[in-house]
């Protein structure tokens, strides 16, 4: 089986500092795989070792800024076989129809592939639309909220899907080709050992640009003018200021004088 | 400019309907999607000029209804699509926003019209770390908008004539996806996940749970404290998808509700950034955490550092004595 999973590089956001005046200041913040995209190449591997001879490859699609070598070994050495990265200024600000159509263009190029596994949404806009528009530019079917799956084995091409949705969990029977995006419980990510991380140095990585690709970002722009969208600003939300009176429980007076404040507040 | 809208109960397409009257809509269209034979009572009675509904055939996912809504859906000529943010919904809005060349915009905090097929969206950014402004333009544009949105503007509710409300619904034909279009899926299992009979965004008081609850029997602490006040009990992602002591309904934050009661207690909840965006509207937040360190604490009008199985008892009980009082 050849997976693919798409992964989004962003900003760690444990390090975006945020100035007096609600500004955002990155210069601090490291460039990290999307929290939930681990969870998906950590399904991905897990499904990939079902099914012997089964290739596991991670696309990522953003500006130069996002490569490091220490970026390229936390995915590696999670058990991908493969990393594949577009670079390229215009791709910082790309949104998902953009991102999509490369990553499109980076499967064709690659070659057969059977699944496409997502992540739940990634960190920073959260969008959960990169796997729709993906299934859209590949003509394939996609689901999402996937929690849990089956693989009946490759005879049988079948892959069961556990869904959670708002209202009900649902069970598909589904054939492949197929994109997928998970939640984060399908599989938690491995803590990696040293010899994996060594071991991840020899895997293969290839850098493309849009222009490797013969993938015309004018037409990619025009294409997606249906609704252009440019970033005005960045912003943290003025916060409410609220009192934060602060009482401890380990005093017998700080949680009587708690609980009659909390009843003057409830009302 | 006509608009169509995707909404899957009556509350959010009444929302979503008003809501593109206030963006600049002369005209909107509501689209139902479910296993019904014909379009819901609800459906009939809202301010929509047309209605229509598609009946999905047993073992059809929604997902797969594309080919099924398009040639109406391209028919309308729409310049704003509205979406509430069901999973599925989203998946099917977004293949059509696909197929115009466009994309579908998530997580919209406010929306605006600037002109005609000009807007202005917040999204969030980093789970309500911050908020990006876009400016949006086009001859189409869709957006996904969840409850509260359009309601936080002062408006009045939107009444039709009865001669320009949709008089009858259209019946949508149910066509199996393309055969290009690969992979198939069908439905094998569905089952219905119980509701927790409170709508949270009707309670005055919201009671939180979040990690600090080790144990699904220490539950039963907020139940009585939600019991007493009357309150709405919710949770925090992890003990909604994780644990699964909650329903999805259950859960505020970035993808799941946000929330504007007059009081929000948040017992055990260390105030991640990703659950605080769907209480942070809140009249009064009242905190307990046995971490004097938890984030919660710097956005609290009240907090007590401390043990919940110790608080929230004392605090149950002061309510009752404090009503017998009173009463």
């Amino acid at each position: 089986m050849e997976i693919i999973v798409a992964l989004k590089v962003v900003l760690d956001d444990q390090d975006i500092a945020l100035a007096s005046d609600g500004s955002l200041d990155t210069s601090r913040a490291h460039q990290v795989a999307s929290l939930y995209d681990l969870n998906a190449l950590e399904a991905a591997v897990q499904l990939a070792a079902l099914e012997e001879g089964s290739r596991v490859t991670v696309l990522t699609v953003g500006g130069p800024e996002i490569d490091d070598s220490k970026l390229r070994k936390n995915i590696l050495a999670r058990g991908a076989d493969e990393l594949i990265m577009l670079l390229d200024e215009a791709a910082r600000d790309w949104g998902s129809f953009e991102t999509a159509r490369a990553l499109a263009a980076m499967i064709a190029k690659r070659g057969t592939w059977d699944l496409v596994v997502c992540g739940d949404g990634s960190a920073d806009r959260f969008a959960q639309q990169v796997d729709v528009q993906l299934a859209a530019a590949l003509d394939t079917l996609v689901f999402d909220a996937v929690v849990a799956w089956e693989w009946a084995g490759a005879q049988d091409g079948r892959l069961s899907l556990k869904r959670k949705l708002e209202d009900c969990e649902q069970t598909l029977a589904c054939t492949l080709p197929l994109v997928v995006s998970v939640m984060p419980d399908i599989a938690t990510p491995r803590i990696c050992g040293m010899k994996e991380i060594l071991a991840a140095g020899k895997k293969p990585v290839s850098v493309l640009t849009a222009a490797e690709l013969a993938l015309d970002l004018a037409d990619i722009e025009k294409s997606g003018g249906a609704t252009r969208f440019e970033l005005i600003e960045t912003r943290a939300p003025a916060r409410q200021k609220r009192a934060a009176r602060m009482y401890e429980a380990a005093s017998s007076e700080g949680l009587r004088v708690f609980c009659a404040e909390a009843a003057a507040l409830i009302g | 400019m006509r608009s169509l809208i995707f909404a899957r109960q009556a509350d959010t397409a009444a929302e979503l309907l008003a809501g593109a009257r206030l963006l600049g809509a002369s005209s909107a269209t509501l689209v139902v999607i479910d296993q019904n034979p014909s379009a819901p009572d609800w459906a009939a009675s809202l301010a929509a000029e047309r209605l229509a509904h598609l009946a999905l055939p047993e073992g059809a996912p929604l997902e797969t209804a594309l080919e099924s809504i398009l040639a109406f859906a391209e028919g309308e000529e729409a310049g704003l699509v509205l979406v509430e943010p069901s999973r599925s919904l989203k998946v099917l809005v977004g293949g059509l926003a696909a197929r115009q060349a466009s994309s579908l915009f998530c997580n919209v905090t406010h929306l605006r019209a600037t002109g005609a097929g000009s807007y202005e969206a917040g999204v969030l950014y980093f789970g309500g770390l911050a908020e990006q402004r876009l400016a949006l333009s086009g001859p189409v544009a869709f957006f996904c908008v969840g409850a509260g949105v359009f309601a936080s503007e002062t408006q009045e509710p939107v009444v039709l004539d009865a001669e320009v409300r949709a008089a009858e619904c259209l019946e949508l034909r149910w066509v199996e996806p393309r055969a290009e279009r690969r992979g198939t899926a069908r439905v094998v299992e569905e089952r219905a996940i119980e509701s927790s009979g409170t709508d949270l965004a009707q309670s005055e008081i919201v009671v939180g749970c979040g990690r600090g609850f080790r144990a699904r029997e220490d539950l039963a602490l907020a139940t009585a404290l939600a019991d007493e006040l009357g309150a709405g009990l919710a949770c925090t992602r992890p003990l909604a998808e994780t644990e699964g002591w909650f329903t999805h309904e259950q859960y505020l934050g970035v993808s799941g509700k946000t929330l504007r009661p007059r009081v929000y207690i948040g017992a055990g909840i260390s105030g991640q950034m990703q659950h605080l965006i769907g209480i942070n509207r809140a009249g009064a937040i009242i905190a307990v955490n046995r971490d004097r360190d938890a984030p919660i604490f710097a956005q609290c009008d009240l907090g007590i550092v401390g043990d919940l199985r110790e608080v929230l008892p004392a605090l149950s009980e002061a309510l009752a004595s404090g009503a017998t009082d009173r009463g």
